[in-house]
């Protein structure tokens, strides 16, 4: 149940970050030391991946990496970029922004025409950064408003939806669609809390000219969500934005809800349904929802297209999944990937420079979660009108195709 | 709100006091600080979770749970802690061995389980459902949990006055002194890590429940326990329970009243400030020696 | 302590690895030309850096710090504020942040007066948390959760740096500071640090003071965080909270474990280490985590005090192997100690020193160790203390030499009233202590331990010291020949530089008088120096103990042993559960009744 992890080390990585710390790059020596790494010549198209491998978080960032790898299987089978092998070089960041300068050295000196990943806002931000002067075409799974500024980081495109989009649609679900007006917010403390924390009361303001009667910051640690529940209880809430990227903080205030029969309405941001939603009751879960893609939401009119239910086969059937099939459906890399494959043709090169002149171009790409567009200043790709809001319960319901799709909020 | 607080801070301040409980157990034959005991209770917890030894009668399942973790504790003991201190009684490498180990086990169960949380339902009669008592809500779990721990200590305390309780404070005061006297300090150690690996399965075992089973739960349960071991005074298992109890509730009460950031302050502030009045913990019975 | 004979004509020769080492560092960025490279390597030496430090606070002191990354954090966020908000230049930015870092680190020093050293550990750990929750609580100045960009690299003149000059930069900090930290430990303070880790009371009974000590360590790890931590913002340009997890602390208590605490090279050896074991490891992928965690148990199983330790121990075995001295040495040794050359004891520091106590009482608890004693020690005698055990013989000594408060009543020395004085200053008006077991500096060499003595005698200050300046070389060079005038005059010359705790028992007695002796001590407390002694080396202690009156010292001596104690005695005094039994010349003494039924006939 993992969508962005927003905090590298909370309950995790003690150790594996101190690992991470040094251990990441140093990977990176051997390899120099033999002068040419990664085959050398110009035969092959490389492709920079940068993924957890080992640390708490490989197990459960892997699911987010299955699309990424069924592109690639659909590239190999094509025979490849521009009719040359593609060669994956693979880093393992053990999940940690820490580690992310070391593997960034290390991604400068293979020289891939594009790179997937990090997954993660703070590693993201790390690493995007570490990028920033390498002119390296990257992707990553991070919703910082900051990193879809082309001004800012000219080769990194985001193909998720920013903080401020996902507070844009979780406040009109609330405020408009659902008419609530006693708004509250609750979220972890981190760098992914905070802004969409932020993004959400401006909105409100701006947009609305409300306030949400309740904001409660909870450290990612917390072993009792009881008290920051109490205040929302208190304070009347009806609707509920609800952002943290530690699934047992959610189980937490679930719990602390079903206690005293607080039953507001939840906008969340993670719609995976894990085994645990099992002990709550059926009302509390009914007004459970989650901001998530349009191309992944049904409805009894509208069904999702084929090409989302092909891919969701797909990823039902890949070992990696492990039963998340919600986070793999939704990771950006997919799409990205096929997006490259796509850019490459076109302008029949694999020269960063082309490619980004080309994707600075891209205007209503059809991804299977949404359309994507970018400018050479709005590098946050994904339409404002593809995002919307989808129920959790619905994960139990056939149409989900075995819990990976959603059902589209009324109204939204 | 008080009430809150106070219910709040006593059920999860049992937690970290039997967490530094188990330090001390450890502790007092070896003089070593067991870094891996987070992830020991993890592992505790994890197994009540999603193994099939949670699908047992909870009683069953509890003692099954504590035996797998004090064994494993005792392969600690084997390969972790042992061999170091036979190396050399004074140096400082068990931090690494057992940093090291505690890094195994968190691999290991990575590589076993994903990183879900799961929900551990109390044993009948118990429940997590929340009465209101004269205005205090609490679960009958959560008595459960704090009677438990006061139970825990209790039961030490006894075996601590009994011969194995004198013979491991023997032990701890001069280990080769110890064997002048017929006391073998290998199969004390041994017997302390099986029972402290025993406390640290029961301890996930009840923290399941209550914090949810989750591969990433062991690091958090250590710093606490660290900061009741430190508050409470190292050895007094009485003095690290009451210590567990009053960071429980500084925490709960610094979640309502302190803002989030601040939280984390005001918990070291206050561990610091109990610290400085009263250096040898809050019981004051570490022994000072003099020349 | 190997590197600690550092003198003229050897330097040279030493010197030249180390010259090797350096040079080939500073070309690695030229002659790899890879970016990667040059990074990793500005990151391992700010690694270095931090862990040399750490090494100065928890290997030579023994204060384990497990929150030295909030420290680096603050040294990171100081110059980032000050470079990225306020474009201040790095030269003056980093002093501020070194300023700022000491300034955390004193306050973390603190709780380490009150606190024995795991529970520092602990407090460490939880100011490294309570830090990082204050990095995203001052949001407005530290940026909250997305940290500070932008951070520019330093300019020399007209020159920024490039990713090469940071390298350099950082490389010549390393040296400095390593040239600093070996001349420091390899000093008066030094010896002070190591005092303090290893035997706190003989610490303060030669004049360190424990306290100004561990704050002076947790400055220096502070200093160094802090100049890491400049480095490190100026070395990524950014920094984060996330940069300063609680692994990145204690990744740095790691380093200097696995290259060896308490040597040079620890934190060297123990970062290359920490860099090049995943290197090794690459090809394993998801394994690598697993086999990471067995192979740092593997090597802390087997080598227990570090890489450095390990390479150490393994060197003096082959030495002790290779050469038979050992053997007929400890023969040797001992001869040499029976002989009949008269000790050479330098003059005291001034007049011998008187001591009077008047009324003192201590309790323990219930217990009475001393009830209201009268006593005093005219000056220039051999004034014996015997007693049966739990008479109050070693608290008395230790009221006197105030590693003990009394409860009440007064202590007088020679003229002054020391009731409220510390141990460590008394140290200073030349009050010596030879303890009941021995307390040694036992990584340490003989000359070393001696030199200990000295401590409260040498002038030089500590700048001085580091800076190596003439005057500093000089006294050392005096004090080190008498330091092994005295070590030959006890017969130990031969093995003046081999490590204290592989001498036999008697000899680290001798070894204890030895560094008393080198305080040139008016007044000198002897707490049982006769246990397990040889009869042999009895005769030359009662030798010993007169040559020391006779050259103008007090000598107060706690004795079991009755023959020592008649035959050098001037004045013997007995205690009986904490009370005076009776006092005066040893025949008067020794054969009053009381004093005989204290011995043989009184009732337990």
């Amino acid at each position: 149940m993992s969508t962005y992890r927003t905090n590298g080390m909370s309950r995790r990585g003690f150790l594996t970050g101190t690992t991470s710390v040094a251990a990441l790059g140093m990977l990176g020596l051997g390899t120099a030391a033999c002068g040419s790494s990664g085959g050398g010549g110009k035969a092959t198209a490389r492709i920079g991946w940068v993924e957890p491998k080992t640390g708490r978080l490989a197990a459960a960032y892997k699911p987010i990496y299955v699309g990424a790898r069924l592109a690639l299987e659909d590239l190999k089978a094509g025979g490849g970029l521009l009719g040359q092998a593609v060669q994956l070089m693979e880093e393992d960041d053990k999940g940690s922004p820490a580690a992310q300068p070391a593997v960034a050295q290390r991604l400068i000196r293979e020289e891939p025409t594009f790179v997937v990943g990090p997954t993660g806002s703070s590693q993201v931000l790390a690493s995007v950064t570490a990028l920033a002067r390498a002119k390296l075409i990257q992707s990553c799974w991070g919703g910082a408003e900051l990193l879809g500024d082309g001004d800012r980081f000219p080769y990194h495109y985001q193909l998720v939806y920013n903080t401020t989009q996902q507070a844009e649609v979780a406040a009109r679900f609330l405020h408009e669609v659902r008419g609530l007006r006693k708004i509250g917010i609750i979220v972890e403390n981190s760098e992914f809390g905070t802004s969409i924390r932020d993004a959400v009361v401006r909105i409100l303001r701006d947009t609305y000219s409300a306030k949400p009667v309740a904001v409660e910051v909870f450290e990612v640690d917390a072993s009792d969500m009881t008290p920051f529940v109490r205040n929302l209880e208190r304070a009347g809430v009806d609707g509920l934005g609800l952002f943290t990227g530690q699934p047992q903080a959610t189980i937490l205030i679930l719990r602390a809800m079903a206690a005293s029969d607080f039953h507001p309405v939840i906008v969340s941001h993670d719609l995976n349904y894990i085994e645990a939603l099992g002990e709550f009751p059926r009302a509390l879960l009914d007004g459970f929802f989650g901001t998530t893609y349009r191309g992944l939401t049904y409805t009894d009119a509208e069904e999702p297209s084929a090409a989302v239910h092909g891919l969701v086969e797909r990823i039902n059937k890949h070992p990696d999944t492990a039963g998340l099939g919600y986070s793999a459906v939704t990771s950006p890399y997919y799409d990205y990937m096929l997006l490259m494959a796509k850019v490459i043709e076109e302008t029949k090169s694999l020269e960063p420079a082309k490619l980004k002149a080309a994707l600075d171009k891209v205007e209503d790409y059809q991804g299977v979660r949404a359309k994507v567009s970018f400018t050479a200043k709005r590098h946050s790709g994904i339409a404002a009108e593809d995002i919307t809001v989808g129920t959790l319960v619905s994960a139990k319901e056939p149409q989900s195709l075995g819990g990976v799709l959603r059902r589209r909020a009324d109204g939204m | 709100m008080i009430a809150d607080i106070l219910v709040a801070g006593l059920v999860f301040g049992s937690l970290y006091g039997l967490v530094a409980v188990g330090f001390n157990i450890l502790h007092r034959p070896t003089n070593v600080v067991n870094f891996a005991q987070g992830e020991l209770i993890m592992i505790g917890a994890m197994l009540m979770a999603a193994t099939p030894i949670g699908g047992l009668p909870w009683g069953i399942a509890a003692a099954c749970v504590m035996a797998v973790v004090a064994i494993v504790t005792l392969a600690e003991e084997r390969v972790a802690v042992t061999p170091v201190l036979r190396r050399s009684s004074h140096a400082v490498g068990w931090v690494i061995t057992t940093l090291a180990f505690s890094l195994l086990l968190a691999e290991a169960a990575g590589r076993l389980w994903t990183d879900q949380p799961s929900t551990v339902a109390p044993p009948w009669p118990l429940s997590m459902r929340v009465e209101e008592v004269l205005g205090v809500r609490f679960s009958s779990y959560q008595v459960a949990v704090v009677v438990i721990a006061v139970a825990v200590v209790a039961l030490l305390d006894v075996l601590d006055r009994s011969r194995l309780g004198t013979a491991l404070r023997a032990v701890a005061a001069d280990r080769d002194g110890a064997r002048l006297r017929g006391i073998d300090p290998a199969a004390l150690t041994r017997r302390s890590f099986l029972l402290g690996g025993a406390l640290a399965g029961l301890t996930g075992v009840l923290a399941a429940p209550l914090l949810l089973a989750s591969v990433t739960m062991g690091l958090g349960l250590l710093i606490k326990g660290f900061a009741a071991l430190a508050v409470g005074g190292i050895g007094d298992n009485r003095g690290v329970l009451v210590a567990g109890w009053v960071l429980g509730v500084i925490e709960a009460a610094g979640a309502v009243f302190a803002s989030p950031g601040s939280q984390s302050v005001v918990l070291f502030a206050a561990m610091l400030l109990i610290l400085l009045i009263r250096p040898n913990g809050l019981r004051g019975l570490a022994v000072q020696r003099h020349v | 302590m190997s590197e600690a004979r550092g003198t003229r004509s050897g330097a040279a020769r030493r010197a030249a690895p180390w010259l090797v080492l350096v040079a080939a560092a500073a070309a690695l960025p030229l002659l790899s030309g890879d970016p990667t490279i040059t990074y990793l390597a500005t990151t391992a030496g700010i690694y270095v850096l931090v862990g040399t430090g750490l090494n100065l606070m928890f290997g030579y002191t023994g204060q384990v710090s497990l929150g030295q990354g909030a420290l680096v954090a603050v040294g990171a966020y100081t110059t980032g504020i000050l470079m990225a908000d306020h474009d201040w230049t790095f030269w003056a930015a980093a002093p501020v942040a070194v300023l700022v870092a000491v300034g955390a680190g004193t306050l973390m020093a603190l709780p380490a007066f009150r606190l024995s050293s795991w529970y520092i550990a602990l407090v460490t750990l939880g100011a490294a948390m309570a830090a990082r929750s204050l990095l995203v609580e001052f949001e407005g100045l530290t940026g909250g959760w997305s940290g500070l960009i932008g951070i520019p690299r330093p300019v020399l003149g007209p020159w920024e740096l490039g990713e090469r000059g940071v390298f350099w930069l950082v490389l010549a900090v390393n040296v400095v500071l390593f040239a600093m930290v070996r001349t420091t430990v390899d000093s008066r303070l030094g010896r002070g640090m190591m005092a303090v880790r290893d035997a706190p009371e003989m610490a303060r009974s030669v004049g360190v003071a424990p306290a100004r000590m561990k704050l002076f360590a947790f400055a220096c790890g502070g200093a160094t965080a802090g100049l890491g931590g400049a480095l490190l913002a100026v070395h990524h340009g950014l920094v984060t909270p996330d940069d300063f997890t609680l692994d990145f602390s204690i990744l740095f208590l790691l380093v200097v474990i696995i290259g060896g605490a308490a040597r040079l090279v620890g934190p060297i050896i123990g970062t290359l280490l920490f860099f090049a074991l995943p290197e090794l490891l690459t090809g394993l992928a998801e394994w690598r985590g697993l086999i990471y965690g067995a192979a740092l148990l593997v090597l802390m199983v087997y080598a227990p005090q570090g890489i450095a330790g390990e390479w150490e121990r393994l060197r003096a075995r082959r030495r002790a192997s290779g050469t038979p001295s050992d053997a007929y040495g400890t023969s040797d040794v001992s001869d040499a100690s029976g002989t009949d050359v008269p000790v050479e004891v330098g003059p005291p520091r001034g007049e011998p020193l008187g001591v009077e106590l008047v009324g003192v009482r201590k309790s323990f608890g219930g217990v009475h160790a001393l009830q209201g004693v009268d006593l005093t020690i005219e000056p220039g005698t051999v004034h014996a203390i015997v007693g049966p055990n739990g008479s109050g013989k070693t608290t008395l000594l230790n009221v006197i030499s105030r590693l003990l408060r009394q409860d009440g009543g007064r202590v007088l020395l020679g003229t002054e009233d020391v009731s409220r004085a510390t141990a460590e200053r008394l140290a200073r008006h030349g009050v010596a202590r030879v303890f009941q077991t021995p307390r040694l500096l036992g990584a340490s060499s003989l000359r070393d331990n001696v030199l200990l003595g000295a401590y409260a005698r040498e002038r030089t200050g500590g700048t001085a010291t580091v800076l190596r300046l003439p005057w500093a070389r000089r006294e050392r060079a005096e004090l080190t020949e008498e330091a092994d005038r005295l070590l030959a005059d006890l017969g130990l010359a031969e093995r003046a530089d081999e490590e204290a705790a592989a001498l036999p028992h008697g000899e680290q007695r001798l070894l204890e008088v030895a560094r008393a002796l080198m305080t040139r001590p008016r007044l000198l407390l002897m707490d049982e120096p006769a246990a397990g002694l040889t009869p042999r080396e009895l005769e030359s202690l009662g030798r010993l103990i007169r040559a020391i009156r006779d050259a103008g010292t007090t000598v107060v001596l706690v004795e079991h042993h009755i023959e020592l104690v008649a035959s050098v005695a001037d004045v013997v005094t007995v205690l009986d559960r904490g009370r005076l039994v009776t006092s005066g010349s040893p025949q008067d003494a020794l054969g009053d009744a009381r004093v005989v039924e204290v011995y043989l006939g009184a009732p337990a």
